[in-house]
């Protein structure tokens, strides 16, 4: 493990060196360079550029859709500021003041600040972990192109005079199509399903290349705490965003169809929504700041220039933070008359969650201590991050509190605390970040008299604005309200925080004033500008893809710091490194790793520039589209062409078909090239695919059972009837029979897939085949139930969760059915083999879960009111 | 003296001693919530299983449960540690020379125990109220 006392390398100086060096790439011809630097460059020209996949490009198209947004959000922030700054004030109407923050929140929190680190990830990650790109590039490029899309969906309200105006969280029955009738909030839960897809398929792609894309030698002691900080952030968002999916989604059947999951009359319960927002609400906090924390884990070592103090506690902290977050989301709702024992469960968590902020606040404290810290403008973004932070922990410890939470409850207090968290927390950090990191894209420093402007000017217009809500809302100012009687003592602390968000405002010009500058007349940045320890900065200077020629092995925590050379290591190790640096030069190929101590397993394809990505966003935001307007075909056309263009995207490509050997497993530098199970970035990418939908499976199920178990409108000494009075208990012999079919079926799968082991293309035709035609019985089952039952989802709460958990099922497996149709379409062009089958691997997988989740589901709604 | 090979245990016992207790703290979390809710909240708690006496009890046992896991992950890392420390010493090598082998297996160690501290504390943090406060108020 890593001492304490080792120090920057020989002179303090980059040790491994960048790629534009020749002795880094001493084995690399002139023609093999260039071969290698054409074949990963993105296009540079005219509508091509839409089909780019690289990382670089695409976090650039980031940045710029996310400053934007973020001048949209802090526009919206002066407005409302605007009209506090006066008691009684008529700047903006009631409904107006609604809307701004309403969608001041939502930007802020949706489209600003997750997806901001997203995109520094994407620019930085694979440089921190010493890959050539992400495993699944043309995912990063979807994930932009969707989040466009959503973004559109949600600023086009504007010009449909249907802006949504019920805050962030969207609690019903407010926003139930009753009290909101336009189509306002179709937009935001629309707009926001689009960009929840694009987060969760970004974060399966962050987590496979942290776990099987790390450079040789980085085991799971060396890993960069900012990668440890985007392990967290993707397992997070993959458990985090689902239940908010789910319960987005009921909300928009109730409004679409009139499904009755939040109407108290019909046996719903507007409570379901609360718990499933809140599921997601208080993780998408720490979703924001851990990833914050980890950019702040790396950029102070490098300040201070000493490896950050308490590795292993600061891991320990972002680890354990991210799970604890998800047993904190009652204390949101201390005020909703949940039993006192219960609350203290969330208060307990909440107060243990606190002391893991400690340890990474005193760390980073103690780096900076035990160092020769550079006061520059990324240290300055730093401390100041460290000192607003620890200010709102100390007022979030005070929330946690249910005594005090109940009377601060919905006042600017709130207000104060949660932007002293998140500006402290999160925007602080990413503004140190960009002036870290920019840089490397840019290839030009930013000026540091600006940057010290910048943050000087945010930082006391941060304390100005903030500090005096505190004292409003312990004064009984409440949020979200458009105006304040005078004289009641809220005019003085209201009037200084509208002048500190105007300085706000001046600071944050100042950063895209220093940006704009430094493109024309900044400082060309070294190779290495900051002495830097990290994998980053032996990328080239500003970044080119690939960042490595010589993918660099790594012995260290600090490589740069306390390795000689970043070319030596063991035999597999250099041989795979090595190999990689001359061939394939006409096609891209990664180092795969171990998930635990980085030992080299395998060199695989990934995919060069593509359009199906685009065409896949295009086709998902037409199905949006068609929803939203309630043009059917559309929609339907939409999802049709969304399977589609699938197809054409993981289809074998004519290089991928050309590798496949029939008589033998395709090796490169004797590495395998076609791995399976754990082993294969495609196998992981499937398992966290199939735990998103596990997760949504269960967060429906476990609302039918708070459905079930806490009817509004049926208070009583006795469990209520259920099925509620004049619905019978669900038939049992057809979905029995249904389960017996498709148990066979996943046996059928089960036979195929070990045929194929053993290299019997028969049986795996034959048991695929049959295991398909059982499923394809199967739907026609679920359909026949579906037809068969009198329910209706307009009926009641029981109807709509019964036939909505159907109708999921149902989408489940025309889906194994889609994937596995697609596998034996590649299996009857010749396309598996004994040494390539991964896709039966993941279509099988696939296929167990869906039987397995039938299974539950059959127990939860055909079985379970027999016996509850 | 055995060869320090011998000494390391498989990879899973590795991550059970790195991740045991925060899992015994997770489902200690949701199952301690789901029967104070059950025997406040939903229309069960007028069941036996949901009286106050009998809560408490249930409380108490998943606390001695899942206390017992987050337990028994922090020893099996200290054991992993200590086992590393008797075949290869205490003092951990200049990686610059020679990189300690077990460098990875060691942290995952450190991190056990500091976890199966951290989880047992917040299950402990989450047994007191059991104790003093009424069960359903």
């Amino acid at each position: 493990m890593m001492g304490q006392s080792q120090t920057p390398g020989p002179s303090g100086n980059l040790t491994g060196v960048a790629n534009e060096d020749p002795a880094f790439r001493s084995e690399v011809s002139d023609d093999t360079f260039q071969a290698l630097r054409k074949t990963w460059e993105p296009p540079e020209k005219g509508l091509r550029r839409l089909s780019t996949v690289q990382n670089g490009p695409i976090a650039l198209r980031y940045f710029v859709l996310i400053l934007l947004l973020f001048l949209a959000a802090g526009a919206m922030a002066m407005l409302m500021r605007t009209q506090l700054i006066v008691p009684e004030n008529n700047f903006l109407s009631p409904g107006r003041y609604n809307e701004m923050f309403t969608m001041h929140g939502t930007t802020m929190m949706y489209l600003v600040a997750v997806p901001i680190v997203a995109a520094l990830a994407t620019l930085i990650l694979p440089q921190i972990i010493g890959t050539r790109d992400m495993p699944f590039p043309r995912m990063t490029q979807l994930g932009f192109w969707a989040f466009l899309f959503g973004v559109v969906f949600l600023y086009s309200s504007f010009f449909f005079g249907a802006v949504p105006h019920r805050g962030w969280f969207t609690y019903p029955p407010l926003s139930l199509k009753d009290y909101s009738p336009g189509m306002g909030m179709d937009f935001w839960l629309l707009g926001l399903g689009l960009i929840e897809v694009a987060t969760m398929g970004g974060a399966i792609e962050m987590i496979v290349a942290i776990l099987k894309t790390r450079a040789p030698g980085m085991s799971l002691n060396r890993i960069p705490v900012f990668a440890w900080a985007m392990l967290t952030f993707g397992f997070m968002i993959i458990f985090g965003f689902t239940p908010f999916l789910v319960g987005t989604t009921f909300l928009e059947l109730d409004r679409l169809i009139g499904s009755q999951f939040f109407s108290a009359e019909n046996g719903g319960n507007p409570m379901l929504f609360v718990h499933l927002f809140w599921i997601f609400g208080h993780p998408e906090v720490y979703i924001q700041f851990l990833p914050a924390a980890g950019m702040l884990s790396m950029i102070i070592p490098t300040m201070a220039g000493r490896p950050i103090v308490a590795y292993t506690g600061v891991v320990l902290s972002i680890v354990a933070t991210g799970f604890l977050s998800f047993g904190l989301w009652v204390h949101h709702m201390f005020t909703t008359g949940e039993p006192a024992l219960s609350m203290s469960f969330f208060t307990a968590s909440s107060m243990t969650i606190s002391i893991l902020s400690g340890v990474q606040v005193f760390a980073w404290i103690a780096t900076f201590w035990g160092g020769k810290p550079q006061f520059n403008t990324v240290a300055l973004w730093a401390l100041g991050s460290i000192f607003t932070f620890v200010a709102g922990g100390l007022t979030g410890v005070m929330l946690a509190s249910v005594a005090f939470n109940t009377q601060a409850h919905d006042s600017f207090f709130v207000v104060a605390h949660f932007h002293y968290v998140l500006l402290g927390g999160v925007i602080f950090p990413v503004f140190a970040a960009l002036y870290y990191w920019l840089p490397k894209k840019t290839g030009k420093m930013l000026s540091e008299k600006l940057g010290q402007w910048n943050f000087w000017l945010v930082f006391i217009g941060f304390h100005v604005a903030f500090f005096p809500m505190h004292l409003s809302g312990l004064r009984g100012m409440p949020r979200r309200t458009y105006t304040y009687p005078s004289d009641i003592g809220l005019d003085w602390p209201n009037f200084i925080s509208s002048l500190g968000a105007y300085v706000i405002a001046i600071g944050f010009a100042l950063f895209l004033l220093n940006v704009l500058v430094s493109q024309f007349k900044g400082k060309k940045a070294e190779a290495n500008p900051w002495n830097a320890g990290t994998l980053e900065w032996a990328s080239p200077m500003p970044l080119v893809p690939p960042p490595f020629i010589t993918i660099p092995i790594v012995r260290s925590r600090y490589p740069l710091w306390q390795q000689e050379s970043v070319e030596v290591g063991d035999e597999p190790s250099e041989r795979i490194v090595r190999g990689l640096a001359r061939s394939p030069t006409d096609y891209r190929a990664i180092a795969i790793t171990s998930v635990a101590d980085a030992e080299p397993e395998a060199a695989v394809w990934i995919p060069g520039t593509s359009y199906w990505p685009l065409v896949v966003a295009v086709a998902l935001a037409l199905f949006f589209l068609g929803v939203i307007s309630k043009m059917y075909w559309l929609a339907g056309g939409g999802l049709v062409l969304t399977v589609a263009s699938l197809f054409g995207w993981f289809w074998p490509t004519a290089k991928q078909r050309e590798l496949i050997r029939p008589d033998g497993p395709a090796m490169l530098h004797g590495f395998p090239m076609d791995p399976t199970g754990t082993r294969a970035t495609g196998w992981w990418a499937m398992a966290l695919t199939i735990a998103i939908l596990a997760t949504a499976l269960a967060t429906t199920l476990l609302s039918y059972y708070y459905l079930r178990l806490t009817p509004l409108a049926e208070a009583g000494p006795r469990l209520p009837v259920w099925p509620p009075a004049g619905i019978g208990l669900p038939e049992l012999m057809l979905p029995t029979t249904a389960t017996l079919v498709l148990l066979a079926s996943a046996g059928l799968m089960c036979w195929a897939e070990a045929g194929i082991r053993q290299g019997q293309q028969g049986r795996l035709r034959l048991g695929m085949g049959a295991a398909w035609v059982l499923g394809a019985v199967f739907v026609g089952m679920q359909a026949a139930l579906c037809l068969r039952s009198d329910l209706r989802v307009q009926g009641s709460a029981y109807e709509s969760i019964f036939l909505v958990t159907l109708a999921f099922h149902i989408a489940l497996t025309v889906a194994g059915l889609l994937i596995g149709g697609f596998v034996q379409g590649q299996a009857w062009m010749g396309l598996i083999n004994r040494w390539r089958w991964l896709p039966v691997q993941n279509a099988a997988l696939f296929w167990y879960f869906v039987a397995a989740a039938w299974v539950l589901t059959f127990a939860v709604l055909y079985l379970s009111p027999r016996v509850i | 003296m055995s060869t320090p090979a011998t000494h390391i245990p498989s990879l899973r016992r590795q991550w059970f001693g790195a991740l045991g207790a925060m899992l015994a703290w997770g489902m200690d979390f949701l199952l301690r919530y789901a029967i104070s809710w059950s025997a406040c909240v939903t229309l069960w708690q007028n069941f036996v299983l949901f009286e106050p006496h009998t809560v408490r009890l249930l409380l108490m046992v998943l606390t001695l449960v899942t206390g017992a896991v987050a337990a028994s992950a922090g020893i099996t890392a200290w054991r992993i540690g200590q086992a590393l420390n008797e075949a290869c010493g205490r003092s951990l090598p200049d990686q610059r020379s020679t990189p300690d082998p077990f460098a990875r297996t060691r942290f995952m160690a450190v991190l056990g125990q500091f976890m199966a501290a951290l989880f047992m504390f917040g299950i402990l943090l989450q047994a007191v109220p059991g104790l003093l406060l009424p069960v359903c108020e």
